[in-house]
């Protein structure tokens, strides 16, 4: 019979840093500020982006270069660098048995496990509603999230919170107990308990607005910060929203700021024009005057 | 010296193991190998003779920094039910929780020929249960449900196509240290 690697007695000293996004960049900076010798970095390897042809690195491996850390990206090389741990934030791969077997591990993620395991879990807490959401320090296993937990930390989603602010917040609350963790030695943890649900990676047609939805509903959507609609045949992103009093047809402007959905309606704060910054609602309606009963988004389709 | 694991596929994991008549110096020897084998791997905490091709109802396991042996082993209890993800050096890279008793009783022979009976729970009740379907020719794969097996089958396979790519890559691959 196998096991994966035990987790080490007593506090780690030489650790490897798996993680990708900006959100994993405070973790490693605290853990360099708070003495940790992080003896590799692994990322994902740098993406080309825009209409150059120039990589960019990822967020974690510009960090990384600042602060004059090995960098790689491969998984394996974590392997052979002496380490007695793995530290796994928003790494955005799976880590496999063969190596899970020769370096324990463990893995910042930002929900109430196994509530929201996956890709996911802050986007989808704030769309399903959650009054509270969370930081888990979990031991990384074969499965997607499923491992034992060694600290859970609860943090409550303020109303109208984007999920910016919620990230920022979770990161912070995550990055202190990741360094109290490994300080104090990590404990054996505790299975998961309850049913699971699952944060699937954000689908850009989810973006859409559909303006027959409800008034709450498309406002969680605004808060993510990726929510548009189209006006006049144009693109317009959605980047704030006040849910409003006035009622109306669903997908029509009640009045220059008020669009009425499925149960109310929602006043426009914050947007943004097709090739144009974002700006206040209120700025673009005095240059588009939208007239009330003027629709917004696609059409609902009827059965003709 | 280490010993090649036999890996799911092979005919001596299908194959019931025969009971010890003797514990003379070729069973002392086949003990060392299968520590040497069971050390050489990364993550094994037990092995059956099987496993190294030997069909004898023996096997060694490691918990704790305690290298244990057991001869001609059999359980003559178990209870309770304990899910664990459960790995295994005949199918490496592939762990699946199972389902099985949590606390068992097993008794067997030592290296003296003396009995013994070790009563376990968790990880090494786990583990003794898991050794004992090797010498009765059992592998996971038989303890499974039919949809699970389809998936675990399909995930080793999955493991093992990975492992090739990984194997022709090695060449090319970057090193920093």
């Amino acid at each position: 019979m196998t096991i994966l690697a035990p987790l080490p007695e007593g506090p780690p000293r030489r650790l490897v840093y798996f993680g990708t996004p900006a959100m994993a960049v405070p973790p490693l900076e605290a853990l360099v500020a708070a003495g940790f010798e992080i003896a590799l970095v692994v990322t994902r390897a740098d993406k080309r982006r825009g209409r150059g042809s120039e990589l960019t690195p990822s967020p974690v491996k510009a960090a990384a270069q600042r602060l004059g850390l090995a960098v790689s990206h491969i998984v394996a090389d974590a392997v052979d660098v002496g380490a007695d741990l793995g530290v796994v934030v928003a790494f955005g791969q799976l880590i496999k048995a063969p190596i899970l077997e020769r370096l324990p591990m463990v893995n910042l993620h930002f929900s109430l496990l196994p509530r929201w395991r996956g890709a996911a879990p802050v986007e989808r807490a704030i769309l399903a509603g959650d009054a509270v959401t969370g930081v888990c320090l979990m031991r990384l296993d074969v499965g997607l999230d499923t491992g034992d937990v060694l600290d859970r930390i609860e943090v409550p989603i303020a109303e109208h919170q984007t999920a910016d602010e919620l990230r920022r917040v979770l990161v912070d609350v995550g990055s202190a107990q990741l360094v109290d963790q490994l300080r104090q030695g990590l404990g054996p943890g505790v299975a998961q308990e309850g049913e699971p649900t699952y944060a699937a990676k954000l689908d850009p047609a989810e973006f859409a607005i559909d303006w027959a939805r409800p008034a709450a509903e498309i406002e969680r959507l605004v808060r993510l910060g990726v929510a548009w609609t189209t006006f006049r045949g144009k693109r317009l992103k959605v980047l704030g929203v006040l849910l409003g009093e006035r009622t109306g047809t669903a997908g029509t402007f009640v009045d220059p700021l008020t669009v009425a959905c499925w149960d109310g309606s929602l006043v426009l704060d914050r947007v943004q024009p097709e090739g144009k910054p974002a700006m206040a609602a209120t700025a673009w309606a005095n240059g588009a005057h939208p007239t009330p009963g003027e629709p917004i988004g696609e059409p609902a389709v009827t059965a003709s | 010296m280490a010993k090649e694991i036999r890996t799911y596929g092979d005919p001596v994991l299908k194959t019931p193991a025969a009971a010890v008549t003797e514990i003379d110096g070729k069973v002392a020897r086949l003990v060392d190998e299968m520590f040497d084998t069971l050390y050489t791997s990364d993550s094994g905490i037990g092995l059956a003779a099987p496993q190294i091709g030997v069909q004898k109802q023996i096997f060694v396991w490691e918990i704790d920094d305690e290298p244990m042996v057991i001869i001609n082993p059999e359980i003559v209890e178990s209870s309770g039910e304990w899910v664990y993800d459960e790995g295994c050096l005949s199918i490496p890279g592939l762990y699946v929780e199972m389902l099985r008793p949590n606390q068992v009783l097993m008794r067997g022979r030592t290296m003296d020929g003396n009995e013994i009976e070790i009563e376990a729970d968790e990880l090494m009740g786990r583990l003794f249960q898991h050794e004992l379907d090797h010498l009765q020719g059992v592998l996971m794969f038989d303890r499974m449900s039919p949809d699970q097996r389809k998936a675990a089958l399909a995930e080793y396979r999955q493991i093992l196509d990975d492992q090739e790519k990984a194997a022709k890559a090695k060449p090319r691959r970057l090193r920093l240290s």
